[in-house]
């Protein structure tokens, strides 16, 4: 590719990021919605959202090639899980994590295919900002349940005060970094399967 | 489509909002429903949002959606204001339940098909570039915008498809599942976002100079009071 080389966002570079962009957000959201249903699934939906889009993600980063791209998709991303009701915290995540997930991913793979390693910290990173959906659930911990008592019925409420003692919060954390980790394994194994000729 | 027609000036609509105003009073809109409560301040802003939405939707003659969002978010008002004392037992809570999540969003997905539909891409862009955005922002956030309805069109689909040849979870690993269901959305989804990438560039997206649009924006008397009746609404909301 011409572009690869300048160190400029071309116009195409904008628009696969808000192509892939609108692919994250949607399997996000599809997902996502599954723990709405059932509270063990809100418990373990830090683990399996970051492991199922882990897979859109690696995709997304064949495609980077600039600084940019990543922060712009983070933030995109942050506003609209924000717009659909979701903590403001995703979004101000977002703001701080993105940039240094791009600046290492940009930094370390350059114009060469990104090895493992650098997809999984880079994912990881940007991963984090998920976490913030659930810090009213610890954080305002009796406003949050109040607001969810008058949405929700007492029997989902109260498993869900059960299944998440305070300690549940460093867990969660854990979990999003290795659910990413296991995410970008799942991506590349899927990727070599069926998009290995896209990556060139 | 609606797209199209909303660029023609033969059959202007009654109310043409400029994407300026649509999205403020879409935040307006989205932040007091997902966070009012049953207060009296609260339910009357609730009243005059649906209203409005109402309103909006009967303008563009979209009636299924009228009565959609009339009717349901109405009802669902009215279950959540009186239905918590009269009725009770886990039945009567899914009701609540739903009626509750009924009356936060049927408003906000009236109003975001209202400014999906009658919003032209190339107005919102124009609109974004008034207010001095710049196209590293732009760009990103209109292809979403025009992405984001489509990929879901193309994953309810395949869900679709799926079901009707009885893939379900526990007739196959999940891993297995997880692929059918996300490898085709990807491929579309990226086949879809090269064709718009082409469209784009062809109609000059990538050209560093001063673009000029169609679109009439600008604030005009509609403008005007939609955004005022939003912006009672809040007020209303938040003093009472």
């Amino acid at each position: 590719m011409a572009d690869a080389n300048s160190n400029k966002l071309t116009t195409r570079d904008l628009i696969t990021t808000g192509v892939f962009t609108a692919l994250y957000f949607v399997v996000l959201a599809v997902f996502g919605q599954l723990g709405a249903l059932i509270p063990i699934l809100q418990v373990l939906g830090p683990f399996y959202i970051p492991l199922i889009c882990g897979i859109v993600f690696v995709l997304f980063t064949t495609r980077v090639h600039h600084f940019g791209m990543i922060t712009i998709m983070g933030i995109l991303v942050g506003l609209l899980v924000v717009v659909t009701g979701q903590s403001w915290v995703v979004a101000v995540l977002a703001v701080v994590l993105s940039p240094i997930a791009d600046w290492l991913f940009n930094r370390a793979s350059g114009d060469a295919p990104a090895k493992i390693g650098t997809t999984v910290v880079t994912y990881v990173i940007f991963s984090e900002m998920l976490i913030g959906m659930v810090v009213p659930l610890f954080f305002q911990r009796e406003a949050f349940f109040e607001r969810l008592a008058s949405r929700k019925a007492a029997d989902w409420v109260s498993s869900l005060e059960a299944m998440t003692p305070p300690w549940m919060f460093v867990v969660m954390i854990v979990m999003i970094a290795v659910g990413a980790f296991l995410g970008v394994l799942l991506g590349r194994a899927i990727f070599r399967k069926h998009f290995a000729q896209v990556a060139r | 489509m609606a797209l199209g027609d909303a660029l023609s000036y033969r059959n202007a609509p009654l109310v043409a909002l400029d994407p300026r105003t649509s999205g403020l009073v879409l935040i307006l809109v989205n932040v007091i429903c997902l966070t009012a409560g049953f207060d009296f301040g609260a339910m009357c802003a609730r009243i005059i949002v649906t209203a409005l939405v109402t309103a909006l939707l009967a303008a563009e003659k979209r009636w299924h959606w009228v009565m959609i969002v009339a009717v349901g978010t109405g009802l669902s008002l009215v279950i959540e204001a009186f239905g918590f004392q009269l009725i009770s037992g886990p039945v009567s809570l899914l009701i609540a339940m739903c009626a509750n999540l009924a009356a936060r969003f049927l408003p906000i997905v009236g109003l975001g098909t209202y400014v999906l539909t009658t919003t032209t891409i190339s107005a919102f862009m124009a609109a974004l570039r008034r207010i001095r955005v710049p196209m590293l922002i732009t760009i990103p956030f209109a292809v979403v915008l025009r992405m984001i309805p489509t990929v879901a069109n193309e994953s309810s689909a395949i869900a679709e498809s799926m079901r009707s040849r009885g893939l379900r979870l526990g007739s196959a690993p999940a891993r297995d599942l997880l692929e059918y269901r996300l490898v085709p959305l990807i491929f579309r989804t990226v086949d879809l976002g090269d064709e718009l990438a082409a469209a784009a560039l062809i109609r000059g997206l990538s050209v560093d100079q001063e673009r000029t649009s169609t679109s009439r924006l600008g604030f005009h008397v509609s403008d005007f009071v939609v955004l005022l009746i939003a912006v009672a609404a809040t007020v209303l909301w938040v003093v009472l």
